[in-house]
């Protein structure tokens, strides 16, 4: 839990306002009401997990993840996550960040996500056909958890028989916040069968064998610097993909189906015309937005009306971002027909969601193919959805029935 | 009418090509490669909705009509 830090001298007491994002049971119910809460101020000072900042306007949290000069990514969550090095290159600053990125983002481009999308699309069918005619699913550990995690296992050329190991482990690394064993235990196995996958991978290299078409072959072909990666950071490479990009489009969908699932209109208007998909997508994922990132104050600075000294940590939500009325008229409402939609759900700066474009595909997609299937559902009588805050939001649990005709 | 792009701006949201594939070309790694372009008439809508839609705000029309200038 939330140990009050004292309240450095440079805060004055009117902007100190206590505020948890992990365990205010608020968010169990619903997260984004909970941050709405805060609106009003343009940043406070929230005593938990140490003191941080919020900053609650759009306009100052995109500024803030464009100038990585003054919020700095060397340390991402809050509380601070001890780790011995770096995530790559998430927590890296220009200009190495950059230097880092490059060899990654040919491989998540639009354009080689493209290539992607029937194999993505056979995925969410295979996936869809199992429970179709069941009637119900529970839709996170029969799709949301699967589909994600079976692109990600193909992405690193593992077999598909891979992708519930490595599901699970995720998530008791990033959610069994409450079970420090488990947390730790989890860990201590992704990092043992990542470290075995890149041995196994570099001596495949060396002898000019293994694969050529996987995300490993481009790790092992890139360059840094002018020189081969070492065998840590391919690892870190591996560990930072496993850990952002399995759980982020499994929640993404939690919300977006938990919606769906409630607003029989809204799901309506995607069965009758599926060219509202993509714009659908980008309005889930701004009314929906899940990821709260930190960053570190590099040097003193007087920034959205406050003084923030070198050193000080600073929460920039994409959730406060995107429902920010100064930005989207009546933010709250959900409306697929939203004529700019410039949100910041995939952060912004030289950060933004490497995995952007392969999520958005991914969600397309899946938005697709099972109102394609199953046009009508809704959340099974008596079933309570419960959500969990955090730097990384989800829905944990989301039982879903249809009529399925005779 | 003008369009010109912030490159040092673009962070590869793409969000202006999938808007304006016509007006916004993409590089290899999916950052907007164009500088400054002249938008034919018939494509100026679509070079405005691509603007709008730039998370970073990079991207500036040029409206003869109105005199330059003008951000989205």
């Amino acid at each position: 839990m939330a140990e009050p830090a004292p309240v450095p001298d440079h805060v004055p007491p009117d902007v100190v306002r206590p505020f948890d994002y992990h365990h205010d049971p608020r968010f169990v119910a619903d997260p984004f009401g909970a941050f709405e809460g805060v609106r009003g101020q343009r940043a406070f000072f929230s005593p938990a997990y140490g003191g941080y900042w919020v900053l609650t306007e759009a306009a100052d949290i995109r500024a803030a993840f464009q100038h990585p000069e003054w919020f700095s990514s060397r340390i991402t969550g809050i509380p601070p996550t001890p780790r011995p090095r770096q995530l790559l290159p998430l927590e890296l600053d220009p200009p190495d960040h950059g230097a880092y990125r490059h060899p990654l983002a040919p491989v998540f481009s639009p354009k080689a996500v493209t290539l992607l999308e029937s194999r993505i699309r056979a995925t969410s069918v295979e996936l869809i056909d199992r429970f179709a005619t069941a009637g119900r699913c529970e839709f996170l550990a029969d799709f949301a958890v699967p589909f994600p995690t079976t692109i990600f296992v193909d992405l690193l050329g593992l077999p598909a028989a891979e992708a519930p190991r490595l599901a699970a482990w995720n998530h008791a690394l990033l959610h069994a916040h409450d079970e420090p064993q488990r947390r730790e235990e989890a860990k201590t196995a992704i990092a043992a069968y990542l470290d075995d996958l890149v041995t196994r991978r570099m001596g495949e290299a060396g002898r000019g064998a293994g694969r050529d078409d996987d995300l490993f072959a481009v790790l092992l072909a890139a360059e840094v610097e002018g020189r081969a990666l070492t065998k840590d950071e391919i690892f870190d490479y591996a560990f930072l993909l496993f850990v952002a990009g399995l759980d982020t489009v499994t929640a993404a969908l939690g919300f977006s189906f938990a919606y769906l699932a409630r607003n029989a209109d809204h799901r309506k208007q995607l069965v009758a015309d599926p060219s509202l998909v993509p714009s659908a997508v980008e309005e889930l994922l701004r009314s929906h937005s899940i990821v709260n990132p930190a960053r570190t104050v590099t040097e003193d600075v007087e920034f959205a009306g406050v003084c923030m000294r070198a050193g000080d940590r600073v929460l920039v939500s994409t959730v406060l971002a995107n429902r920010d009325p100064a930005e989207f008229d009546d933010p709250a409402a959900v409306d697929f027909h939203r004529s700019v939609n410039r949100h910041l759900a995939f952060g912004a700066g030289p950060h933004r969601c490497l995995g952007s474009h392969l999520a958005r595909c991914e969600l397309r997609v899946a938005l697709e193919e099972f109102h394609r299937r199953i046009p009508d559902y809704r959340i099974e009588d008596g079933a309570v959805i419960r959500a969990h805050g955090g730097g990384a939001m989800g829905v944990d649990h989301l039982p879903l029935v249809w009529e399925v005709s005779p | 009418m003008k369009v010109s792009v912030d490159r040092s701006c673009c962070q590869g949201h793409a969000r202006c090509w999938e808007t304006a594939p016509e007006v916004y070309e993409l590089n290899d790694l999916g950052y907007c490669c164009i500088d400054t372009i002249d938008v034919p008439p018939s494509l100026e809508d679509d070079a405005r909705r691509g603007a709008a839609a730039c998370p970073e705000r990079a991207i500036t029309i040029h409206d003869d009509t109105a005199g330059g200038g003008a951000v989205p």
